[in-house]
């Protein structure tokens, strides 16, 4: 039991987050993320994927409800949680007194010391392609340019699990297929487990392993995107979400 | 039309804000009530003190004397007590008078002034005790001055073509301590006043710990910060001290203004006499309470500035965790600050005895601290000091424990809703 949990990156059995006293966000929240892969949960505006990425970034605490990753509660130990883990936040930003590659250089020393840091600090450097916009402060950023800079951050720490709230949200067609294949690439090259949402179902199709489908709270569907299409009999992500959604 | 619009809906936007209303409900109660504290004691004081008994010691005993005590006591409603000593007529009445030999012969030998000795016993920094006491020595001086002519008119049976001044030579019984009441009154100022002081660069703490904390959750980047590997004590006790160095940076531009307005104002010439007078006017006073009153004074100040800063921080850093936007934040501040600036001026204005009790609630506001520790110091009772000091210390663990404990829940991520229910 303890070792088969273990070989799962993210494991969350029942989980309910209850907003005050009655604003039900989460209801018997069930899935699992294995060690490697790209997990991408989808589901409707309000459907509960930021409140989830949160509770497993333990930024927020679960009303009811395991939630570990590798095997290490995030209620009782959030600390060593936090140092498996990187969290994009769904509106990430920077400080806009720092320039951009200050702020690269803050957020990396949470993690390293040199002269790792040095190696990280270049490595997310060269990821943002922000070039020389570094050196302006990020309050002069477009909100694109931020979201790169703090992606930039969260892949060259290279945690165990990378969680991605929207990841390539607000970014312009190019900067997301460039997102993406950072996504793929580090995913792969470096083995680094992720988690993420999404509104985009081409990028769910092109970037997930597996895809969960979240909807009020509770999962409605699990499998590889070709698994669901199949067994909805649906001709893209976007279709089966919808037919997927009138059945419940 | 449109600046209509746009105005209500600034207005709205403050009006439905929690922390507006809250704001609001809190500096009302609490200056109504300090109000009225403050009053009620006042007054109160001035009413023991107006209707005290006054000691009188009679060192130069002549019918002229004997007449004149009479006299004085019919007009004060028989309020005289006669003692053998000023020390004796002081601890029993709190004010004593003192007609000195050579009275009556000053009077009879055409001399135009008199003077008398007087003692009043001080025992709160309250610098209201000490204006009323004074008040009824001058009072007393006048009626004098009005009452002799007829004294002597009845005792020698001539009249006095002259005006004569009476001169009440003044000093203080403070804390079993003799003082010029001139010297102690400055001090007492003097004293009163930094509460006030400390309470403004405090309060301006708790601001801008509360503001690192909300532009932080503005700019987005405060939930990234909390999911990287460090403990969330670590991220508030960066903010204390952040806080507290902007505080102390501002404290010094703040003191070195106000010392540059005051020199400014001074001639020239008057500058370099002006310090070497106060110089010696500390030393005076330093040697009559038996206390070095200018190092006490720099050492209490630093010690309740940084437990200060330390306190007011946590408090800053936790109504900044409790403020879902930054709006809220700095409205939540304001009566933290109108608190700290009140109580403060709360102790400017009624004078406390320094005990266990007054020490323990000064240790907790902080502010009172350097009054504490001065005055335990001249006491002797220099255990109310370590009893402050722990009070302030216990405080600011409890203040950063809560800070601390905020930090690790959902509420530094969502923010405080208050949400008021509605009648159905
Ligand atoms: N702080 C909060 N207080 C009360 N309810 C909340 C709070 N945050 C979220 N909710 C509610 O919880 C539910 C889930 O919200 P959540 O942000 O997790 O959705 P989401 O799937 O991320 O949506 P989106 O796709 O729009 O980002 C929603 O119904 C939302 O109204
Ligand atoms: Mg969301």
């Amino acid at each position: 039991m303890v070792i088969e949990q273990v070989s799962y990156a993210v494991v969350v059995k029942d989980l309910y987050k209850i907003y005050g006293k009655s604003s039900v966000a989460l209801n018997g929240l069930t899935f699992s993320v294995n060690q490697g892969e790209i997990y991408a949960l989808i589901g409707p505006n309000g459907s509960g994927k930021t409140t989830t990425l949160r509770i497993i970034a333990t930024l927020i605490k679960p009303t009811r409800g395991i939630v570990e990753v590798y095997g290490v509660n995030v209620v009782k130990d959030p600390l060593k949680v936090r140092s498996f883990i990187n969290y994009l936040p769904e509106e990430a930003g920077a400080y806009r007194d720092l320039s951009g590659e200050d702020f690269v250089k803050f957020m990396l020393s949470m993690r390293y010391k040199e002269p790792d840091l040095e190696k990280a600090v270049e490595e997310a450097i060269s990821i943002s392609g922000l070039g020389r916009d570094l050196k302006r402060p990020v309050r002069t950023y477009s909100k694109g340019m931020k979201r790169t800079l703090a992606l930039s951050v969260v892949l060259a720490s290279k945690p165990k699990l990378l969680i991605l709230d929207e990841p390539t949200a607000g970014l312009d067609v190019e900067k997301a297929l460039f997102v993406r294949e950072l996504i793929k690439k580090y995913n792969r090259e470096h083995g680094i487990t992720v988690l993420l949402s999404s509104h985009n179902m081409l990028e769910v199709e092109y970037l997930a392993h597996r895809v969960g489908i979240i909807y009020r709270g509770k999962l409605i569907g699990e499998g590889s995107p070709r698994e669901i299409k199949e067994s909805l009999n649906a001709e893209n992500l976007e279709e089966a979400f919808v037919k997927l959604k009138t059945r419940v | 039309m449109i600046l209509s619009q746009l105005i209500k809906r600034e207005i709205k936007a403050f009006l439905k804000n929690p922390g507006f209303i809250i704001s609001m409900v809190i500096l009302f109660a609490f200056y109504a009530a300090m109000g009225s504290i403050m009053r009620r004691s006042v007054e109160e004081t001035q009413q023991i003190i107006l209707q005290s008994n006054i000691g009188l010691v009679v060192e130069d005993d002549s019918l002229l004397t004997r007449e004149l005590v009479k006299a004085i006591n019919e007009t004060l409603d028989g309020r005289l007590r006669t003692y053998s000593s000023l020390i004796e007529a002081v601890e029993n009445t709190g004010i004593g008078v003192l007609i000195p030999h050579g009275f009556t012969a000053n009077i009879t030998s055409n001399s135009t002034t008199v003077y008398l000795a007087s003692m009043i016993k001080i025992d709160s920094p309250s610098t209201t005790i000490i204006q009323a006491k004074s008040g009824i020595l001058s009072q007393l001086g006048t009626l004098i001055e009005h009452i002799l002519p007829y004294v002597v008119s009845r005792v020698y049976g001539y009249e006095v073509q002259r005006e004569i001044a009476v001169y009440i030579r003044g000093s203080a019984l403070f804390y079993g301590k003799q003082v010029d009441a001139t010297l102690l009154m400055g001090f007492l100022t003097l004293i009163t006043m930094l509460p006030l002081f400390v309470g403004i660069l405090v309060g301006t703490n708790a601001g801008y710990a509360a503001q690192l904390v909300a532009y932080e959750k503005l700019e987005k980047a405060f939930e990234m910060l909390l999911a990287q590997p460090i403990k969330r004590s670590s991220i508030v006790i960066a903010k204390i001290i952040g806080a507290s160095v902007a505080t102390i940076i501002y404290s010094i531009v703040f003191l070195a203004s106000m010392f540059t307005l005051a020199m400014g104002s001074l001639p020239t010439s008057i500058q370099s006499i002006n310090s070497d007078g106060l110089n010696s006017l500390i030393e005076q006073l330093s040697n009559q309470l038996g206390v070095d009153v200018a190092f006490n004074f720099v050492v209490s100040i630093a010690i309740t500035l940084v437990l200060g800063l330390i306190e007011s921080g946590s408090l800053g850093i936790i109504l900044g965790s409790l403020a879902s936007d930054e709006r809220t934040a700095g409205l939540l501040i304001t009566p933290v600050m109108f608190l700290y600036i009140g109580l403060a001026l709360v102790f400017t204005f009624i004078g406390f005895q320094v005990n266990v009790v007054t020490s323990i609630i000064s240790g907790i506001i902080v502010l009172p601290l350097p009054v504490v520790y001065i005055l335990s110091l001249i006491s002797g009772e220099t255990t109310y000091i370590a009893v402050s000091l722990l009070s302030t210390i216990s405080t600011c663990i409890v203040f950063m424990a809560i800070a601390v404990f905020l930090f690790n829940r959902d509420i530094v991520v969502l923010g405080l809703r208050v949400r008021i229910r509605k009648e159905q």
